[in-house]
Order: C-alpha cells, then structure tokens, then sequence
C-alpha cells in the first residue's frame, strides 16, 4: 500500500473508475429512453472528477481561496447548467 | 483578534498558486470560452435532441472512453514529474513528462483515427448540427492538447538539461497548469458530447 500514500495516485485510479462507471451506465442505457437522471449522474461524475483534477493535480487545495474558489465555481456552474438545459428542453 | 488576523494572514502567504498568474488568466479565459461552447451546444441539441440523439450513437464512444484515460494518465504522470522534479529526482521527472507525452500523442491519434473514420463515411462539419458542434468542440481542444504537448515538450528538454529542480519549479507548474486545463475541458465534454442523451 505504500504507492497509494500519494494522493495524486489515488485520485488517478479514482478518475479511471468514475470515468469507466460514466461510460458503463451511459452504453447500459442506450436501448431505453433517454432521460434527466442519467445526464445528472453523469454531470455529477465530471463534477466530482474535476473537482479531484483542480484540487489535487492542479494544486488549487493549497492556492490562494480565491482561485479555487473561481475554479471550483466555473465547474459547478458549468455542470449544473448543462444539466439543468438538458432536464428543461429534453 | 489580532492574533487571529495575523495567522489568516501568514495561512495565505502559505498558499501558493502553482505556476505563473498570466497561465491562470488564460485558463480563465479558455474555461469562459468552452463554458459558453458547452451551453451553446446543450441548448441547440435541446431543439432537436432526436438529432443529437441519432448522430451520438454514431459516434466511437469506446474509443472516447480511452481517451479520456489518456488524458487523465497524462495529467497524473505531470503531477508526478512535478513532484519528482521537485524532490531533485531529475531522471524519474523526465521520465514521467514523456510518459505524460506518450498519453498525449495517444489521444491525439486516436482522435485524428476518429475524425478519418469520419471522413471517410462522408461525415463533415455541413452533414448536421451535431456534427459541426462535433468537430468545432473537439477540434478546438485538440489544439489546445497539440499546444500542451509543445509546451511539454519544451519543459522536458529544460527539465533533462537541469533547469528545474528544488525551489526551481516555476516554469514546469505553469506547463502543468495548462495541460490539466486541457484534462479538465476534456472531463466535461466527454459526458456533453459522447454520453449525453
């Protein structure tokens, strides 16, 4: 267990994961109307992913508040909208 | 209170943003910029979203999937060359910038394969909607993945030449920066465009 005391790695393998469950649930979904819950819990995968990205790879948990603070607001915003255009006007 | 005040204060001069400011206001900049793309897509696949919905499943989602693997192995090997660097291991941070390079180059192959797939099947930026924001959107962050792998490149040469190290680290964290720009654009647009529906 000593290679995952870097948290870098063990965001990696939790990027690899969520990014293998985004894609299992959206191919299992195919053949069935489409629909708000899986575009939700696929933007809240990639809000999550980012978030990982920005705090850890970026560096951004140890930045001055302010950055982070910007960042994490972009993703959210972004991931919120996007759901919530797609929930409106499917 | 003082007190207080004193160690919010010496807590922010602690923190440190990682690379060079001019880095972080064009992330800014290209993250408005892609923000206003990712809306302007959702809300013209939402006027005909069977459209949207039928050209998706066209698309080579598997390969999407590897690709974002790509991405996100190239970011954590430039987590790692940073920190490698950082703690004077000079070899084992070249090593993993190319490894970080090799994801690279791998994305931007697979996607040239994709858009070649394309071509050949008479698909372009005219056939419908969903293609040209297709090929607008992954064709403008294949740019930016091109550019990153430039400015890796370029960091990987100073880095084997000895330029950074300890204390030394301020031009390989505003490359790493823009590359994990380039990795977090990517994490939105894969579900936006790939998964969506």
């Amino acid at each position: 267990m000593k290679r995952l005391s870097n948290p870098a790695d063990v965001v990696w393998i939790i990027l690899v994961l969520a990014t293998g469950l985004s894609y299992w649930v959206a191919e299992g979904r195919h053949d069935q109307a489409p629909g708000p819950r899986l575009t939700g819990l696929l933007f809240a995968l990639a809000a999550v992913k980012g978030w990982l990205v920005i705090d850890v790879f970026m560096g951004l948990r140890r930045a001055p508040v302010f950055w982070r603070r910007i960042m994490l607001g972009w993703l959210l915003a972004v991931c919120a909208l996007l759901a919530l255009i797609h929930a409106l006007t499917r | 209170m003082p007190a207080l005040a004193s160690r919010d204060q010496s807590e922010q001069a602690e923190r440190h943003l990682p690379g060079d400011l001019a880095v972080w206001l064009i992330i800014l900049l290209e993250l408005a910029t892609f923000g206003l793309l990712f809306a302007t897509y959702a809300v013209v696949r939402g006027m005909d979203p069977e459209l949207f919905n039928a050209s998706q499943l066209t698309l080579d989602r598997s390969k999407g999937l590897v690709n974002t693997w790509l991405l996100i192995g190239g970011s954590w090997c430039v987590v790692r060359a940073v920190q490698a660097i950082g703690e004077g291991a000079r070899s084992a941070g070249v090593r993993w910038l190319l490894a970080a390079q090799a994801c690279g180059l791998a994305f931007l192959v697979f996607k040239l394969q994709e858009y070649g797939a394309k071509f050949d099947a008479g698909i372009d930026l005219e056939t419908n909607r969903f293609y040209m924001f297709y090929f607008i959107l992954t064709g403008f962050h294949f740019f930016h993945v091109l550019a990153a792998m430039v400015f890796l490149s370029i960091l990987t040469f100073f880095s084997w030449r000895g330029d950074y190290g300890p204390g030394r680290l301020h031009a390989l964290e505003t490359g790493a920066a823009f590359w994990h720009m380039v990795d977090l654009l990517w994490i939105v647009l894969f579900p936006l465009i790939y998964l969506m529906r």
